[in-house]
């Protein structure tokens, strides 16, 4: 890092937030601040609601997913066009027939006011957890990187996003999330650029596919099927279908990005924009990761990604173990490098006999690499027993650091920072209007002025982003923490669309029996992912959380008519 | 709430933007597969 870079970064962050507190400056009633005053295009909405979902825990970890895993992940999002075309066919027009500020405002109409209240609690619980790890998870990555501390980095972070949702509500947030995508996406291709001109000068952009593909980083659709698996096209079709449902259909942090649309056809198109370009730009972000895996392979990667812990624990390695064991990952490289040459030239000749031959070798010293690397942590870990050695996070960072010019490293770090506040943002201005209104305007204080509710919105966006900001602070992060925003969702989203359907979809279904469907199939949800977590893959928890609530609302209505007949309205 | 407003939401007509959606989404899914078949 040097001046230009720091000019770069804070610049770009500093111009994000002014321009957004300046342009909505003085929004004076609640109808602006929670829904923006029905202005929204389509395009807005559509990159609001795609910055929204992309956090910069997506471009921190994904690329670093690919360098491991190949690019399967990308099936993740195969269910997504058919959830934005469902959810623009069925949810949105009642949204807009009911001229909403939530999506559980509606559930009090259809039910009664404890299902609405039970759909908001889960909601604040997951979407709370959410935002603190939405904070945590760049605070931790980025502050190790710079050599930071935790705790201003945070603080950074929240108060710049602070700053701006709570001077402009809705309408801030997603003014500002137009400059953030176009930071995020410019920022991420001129990385994937220029680490494809980074690989030797001989090897064509045709060779770099082949060996991306010879080596099983380009598995994009998998078809094994089992409940075990994560990432494959089977779980990507159905089981991601009703994650997607559930998300953009029934999470405020979502709803609200296209609630606030121009009109009806606007906010259908903005997720129509979304359907179209989610898939391409996660397919970008993936295949940046494939590129520096292939720069990688001509190229010495470290040992170990995390470079301050590593540098951190070799001076504190008194038997120098770890440097016995660089001296010996130094060797694997060159056997590892040959391999690569050998297929280079296999490639070249069309050789089938000396592709497999190249294959087998490198594979040889890859097993040796990852079991090297696996001692090497173990190794940290002994030296630093409080040292956290999941390294997958910074591989794409380190690189960036380590291989790219200056002034695209400060822009670099723009875009993480801008991710994780463009979705920060909308969090918080999701979760200040649920607790609002519906919580503390429906069952708290009831009749009040239009300004007193705008002061109590302000308040709780403040408010959310300093439980969030303390949560991000005191965390302890685990192992899996990074993993675990995508699991946090899976285990309420279920539950939460199954209410919603039953209310769109089982007319004669009421309020209680739906409570106690949506109780046990959260329960069922829990004990999944509690004591069955290796044998179900999460994405199959929106499927069981749904089908639950759905079929067990349906029998208690059947069985118990006249108990489960109370509590809704005709 | 009125009893036009609990009506449940009507599928309205095969919008042409719903079809061309659909359409892209399998023909991502075709691409992919094929190029996963043709690289690996």
């Amino acid at each position: 890092m040097n001046v230009i870079d720091w000019i770069i970064l804070f610049g770009t962050l500093l111009f994000i937030v002014l321009y957004g507190a300046w342009k909505t400056r003085g929004s004076k009633n609640i109808e602006t601040y929670l829904k923006g005053d029905n202005t929204m295009k389509w395009w807005m909405i559509g990159v609001s609601i795609m910055a929204t979902q992309a956090s910069a825990v997506t471009f921190l970890s994904t690329p670093g997913q690919a360098m491991e895993d190949g690019m399967r992940f990308l099936q993740f999002y195969f269910g997504l066009p058919l959830a934005m075309v469902i959810i623009s066919v069925t949810m949105v027009p009642i949204y807009y027939r009911l001229k909403v500020y939530t999506a559980y405002e509606y559930l009090e109409g259809r039910f009664d006011l404890k299902t609405r209240t039970l759909a908001a609690i889960l909601f604040l619980i997951l979407r709370g957890l959410s935002a603190g790890i939405t904070l945590f998870a760049p605070s931790i990555v980025l502050s190790t990187i710079l050599n930071w501390n935790i705790i201003a980095t945070t603080a950074m972070i929240g108060l710049l996003v602070i700053i701006y949702t709570v001077s402009g509500g809705t309408r801030a947030v997603s003014l500002t999330q137009r400059q953030q995508l176009t930071i995020v996406m410019g920022g991420m291709i001129l990385a994937g650029i220029l680490a494809y001109r980074l690989l030797p000068g001989d090897v064509t952009f045709g060779e770099t596919i082949q060996l991306a593909g010879e080596l099983g980083k380009l598995n994009i659709v998998t078809t094994n099927f089992s409940l075990s698996d994560r990432f494959n096209i089977w779980s990507g079709l159905f089981a991601s279908t009703f994650l997607f449902l559930s998300y953009f259909g029934t999470d405020q942090s979502q709803v609200a990005r296209y609630i606030g649309g121009k009109s009806l056809t606007e906010s259908r198109m903005g997720l129509i924009f979304n359907g179209l370009l989610k898939i391409p730009m996660q397919f970008i972000i993936l295949f940046i990761g494939v590129l520096v895996f292939v720069f990688y392979l001509f190229n010495q990667p470290p040992v170990f990604h995390n470079q301050p812990l590593r540098i951190r624990a070799t001076q504190a390695d008194k038997e120098s173990r770890l440097s016995a064991m660089e001296n010996q990952y130094d060797f694997i490289y060159q056997q590892k490098q040959q391999s690569v040459n050998s297929l280079l030239n296999g490639i070249r000749k069309d050789d089938e006999s000396v592709i497999d031959q190249s294959k087998q070798q490198y594979y040889s010293a890859k097993k040796m690499e990852d079991s090297l690397r696996t001692n090497y942590k173990a190794a940290i870990t002994q030296i630093i027993p409080s040292a956290k050695v999941q390294d997958r996070d910074y591989m794409f960072l380190n690189f960036v650091l380590s291989y790219l010019p200056h002034g695209i490293i400060g822009l670099l770090l723009a875009v993480m920072f801008s991710a994780a506040m463009a979705s920060m943002a909308s969090e918080l201005n999701a979760l200040a209007s649920t607790t609002t209104v519906d919580v503390y305007k429906r069952s708290i204080k009831k009749e009040a002025s239009p300004g007193h509710y705008l002061r109590a919105s302000r308040f709780f966006t403040i408010l959310w982003a300093l439980i969030a900001m303390a949560f991000a602070m005191l965390a302890n992060m685990a192992e899996n923490l990074i993993q675990f925003v995508n699991i946090v969702g899976s285990l309420f989203y279920g539950t939460i669309l199954g209410i919603f359907l039953v209310a769109f979809y089982l007319k004669q279904i009421r309020g209680n029996a739906v409570f106690v469907a949506a109780i046990v199939g959260e329960t069922a949800v829990l004990i999944c992912y509690f004591f069955f977590y290796e044998e179900i893959a999460f994405l199959y928890y929106n499927i069981i959380g749904c089908v639950l609530v759905v079929a067990v609302s349906w029998l208690l209505h059947f069985f118990d008519k006249p108990a489960m007949k109370g509590s809704g309205k005709k | 709430m009125s009893e036009e407003d609990q009506k449940p939401p009507v599928f309205e007509h095969w919008h042409s933007w719903y079809m061309l959606v659909l359409g892209v989404m399998l023909f991502q899914v075709i691409l992919f597969s094929w190029l996963t078949y043709l690289f690996s």
